[in-house]
């Protein structure tokens, strides 16, 4: 399995550090190639450099917004999947992350199967 | 009726003390009544004294007269001691004893004055040999009349019987008596109708000087009470604006804890996911039999940390939540409350790109009530946050220092002051500069009071370039 998803390249855009290592160290352990950010603008430097399959970020964050990073993503390649991080209590609902660009709505905190179930599917509808 | 509930009190000084409150219900007509009642037991028992004198200086020599002139001088003696005490009795009750028993006073004046009537004819007849006695008479009668232009002159029924009584009827005995001297027969009656005429005027007089004080005090009564009225409706006007200044602290309390909500999930949320995840690898790491030593200690040790990261959140959040206002000052680390007020703002400045500094150049241990400072450093912080939101510069900078013996915090923002026209309206209530429904304009002036409870100052710093408020409070200890 480690193999296989080795091919499948994750960007991970969180600022806070210990999640964004937490993910990445996990995503890794399940045989992504996982790339980090911790914020919208670095972001974009990794995604105009790597070739990036599903991208799972934040949306509330310093610098660059998640919106704004969706928005500027969609304006290079409307078919990236993205799924976007909201915390439990957000006002933020699927529909409209979804309207904002996005692929896919995930509710911090959320399970380890979950997050990779998501991952999977968008991976599998691209 | 109230007054009632003072009947039978015995104490004399409290009774007088009553009856300024009583006399308070009372009517103008009621109030003369009132007086006369009172002016009546002196001139009562002054009146017994002429009684007294016939009977030891009849004023009769005739043995003829002189049964019926004793029996008057005693019955006038009885009638006036009943005279007192009824009088006496309405004085020490009242409104309502006035009412009962004002008839059975003016009963017992009539009587007293024709038994008068009648010591005065004893002395008028049957003198024609001493006009020593019939001067004497005279004189008495003439004391009598005189005297109840003051004690009775305030009831003008009551004092045209007396007088008649008193004057009238001796004089007409006089007239039928001496009939044959014709002096007397027309001196006498010019006489009598001057003198009462002169009685009745000055009556007069002093009925409406009386009944003229009585109106203004009346007035006066009326005024007082529209007055405690009005102080009774200032006072519960004052309980209502405290009601609502401790309301509206709550709300604004309230409004800067709902600010701050939304940053709050975010910012435990995150830790949480962080720590589910690394549970979950864990677990699914034990599960498979290939837990590797190191990398799980590693994972429990962030675990660790992020659970300490929410756990100082929350302490921050329940120290602002709770209403600190009964605590007791306490020796509290400045450095510490600031400290966790940034715990609780943090996330908020740096998710909007406002730089978010603190400097600290030593601790300092002051008397307060920490929630409450906090609360003062969570509203100018939000406003700090709301005043740069829109600046090209966004930064926040919060200083801990000491100078001699007192501690400074000062909360300086990128915004460029406060305009010179509204620097003396910030403080105080209501006012705002911000948006209507974004504030209550309650921030500043609650502040203010709260940091003055604990003892310090807070102002702003008119001569920074940025816009700048110092918290200050004398130090306890300096570390």
């Amino acid at each position: 399995m480690s193999k296989a998803l080795a091919h499948f390249k994750i960007l991970v855009v969180e600022d806070d550090k210990d999640l964004l290592e937490a993910t990445c160290e996990l995503f890794d352990h399940k045989g992504f190639t996982t790339f980090s950010a911790d914020n919208g603008q670095s972001a974009g430097k990794i995604l105009d450099r790597e070739k990036i399959d599903v991208v799972f970020s934040d949306i509330q964050m310093p610098v660059m917004t998640g919106f704004e990073l969706l928005k500027s993503i969609r304006e290079k390649d409307p078919l990236l999947p993205i799924v976007v991080l909201v915390t439990g209590q957000s006002e933020y609902t699927e529909e409209i992350v979804i309207a904002q660009g996005a692929s896919a709505l995930l509710r911090k905190p959320f399970r380890l199967e979950v997050a990779f179930e998501t991952i999977m599917n968008q991976l599998v509808a691209k | 009726m109230e007054a009632s509930e003072y009947e039978g009190d015995a104490s004399t000084a409290n009774s007088e003390v009553l009856m300024d409150e009583l006399a308070d219900s009372f009517t103008v007509e009621e109030h003369l009544r009132f007086d006369l009642i009172r002016r009546s037991a002196p001139a009562a028992a002054a009146f017994s004294g002429i009684a007294g004198l016939a009977l030891l200086y009849p004023l009769t020599n005739d043995p003829k007269w002189l049964p019926l002139h004793n029996f008057a001088a005693y019955g006038a003696i009885t009638l006036s001691l009943i005279r007192l005490v009824i009088s006496r009795y309405i004085v020490r009750g009242g409104a309502p004893r006035l009412q009962k028993f004002y008839g059975y006073h003016f009963v017992a004046v009539v009587i007293n004055a024709m038994l008068y009537s009648m010591l005065f004819s004893t002395g008028m007849a049957g003198n024609s040999a001493d006009d020593r006695l019939i001067f004497t008479t005279v004189l008495l009668m003439s004391l009598l009349a005189a005297g109840s232009t003051s004690s009775i002159a305030l009831d003008f029924v009551l004092q045209l019987i007396y007088i008649s009584c008193v004057i009238i009827v001796p004089f007409v005995i006089f007239t039928i008596w001496h009939f044959n001297d014709p002096v007397n027969i027309a001196l006498s009656p010019a006489m009598i109708l001057i003198f009462v005429v002169f009685l009745l005027l000055t009556s007069r007089q002093f009925r409406q000087n009386m009944t003229a004080r009585y109106s203004a005090e009346k007035d006066l009564q009326v005024e007082k009470k529209n007055l405690l009225k009005a102080i009774q409706e200032l006072k519960v006007a004052q309980d209502e604006v405290l009601k609502q200044k401790a309301g509206a602290q709550y709300s604004a309390k309230l409004a800067s804890l709902g600010e701050m909500a939304a940053g709050i999930a975010h910012e435990i949320n995150t830790p949480l996911a962080a720590i589910q995840l690394r549970t979950e690898s864990i677990v699914e790491a034990l599960k498979g039999g290939n837990l590797d030593n190191a990398l799980a200690t590693r994972q429990l040790q962030s675990i660790l940390t992020t659970v300490g990261k929410i756990a100082k959140i929350i302490s921050g959040l329940k120290a602002f939540a709770r209403d600190g206002k009964g605590d007791p000052l306490e020796c509290v680390s400045l450095r510490s409350v600031i400290e966790d007020t940034l715990g609780l703002c943090a996330q908020k400045f740096s998710q909007n790109n406002i730089k978010l500094e603190f400097i600290c150049e030593c601790d300092a241990q002051v008397k307060c009530r920490a929630t409450e400072i906090l609360q003062v450093l969570i509203n100018l912080f939000n406003n700090s946050y709301d005043a740069v939101q829109a600046l090209p510069e966004k930064w926040v900078r919060v200083m801990l220092n000491v100078q001699g013996n007192v501690a400074h915090i000062s909360v300086t923002d990128s915004g460029k002051g406060i305009p010179p026209e509204i620097r003396e309206k910030i403080m105080q209530p209501f006012f705002t500069t911000k948006a209507y429904g974004q504030g209550t304009g309650l921030g500043l002036s609650i502040s203010k009071g709260l940091v003055e409870n604990n003892g310090g100052d807070l102002r702003l710093i008119e001569a920074s370039p940025n816009t700048c408020f110092d918290l200050s409070f004398q130090i306890e200890l300096k570390s």
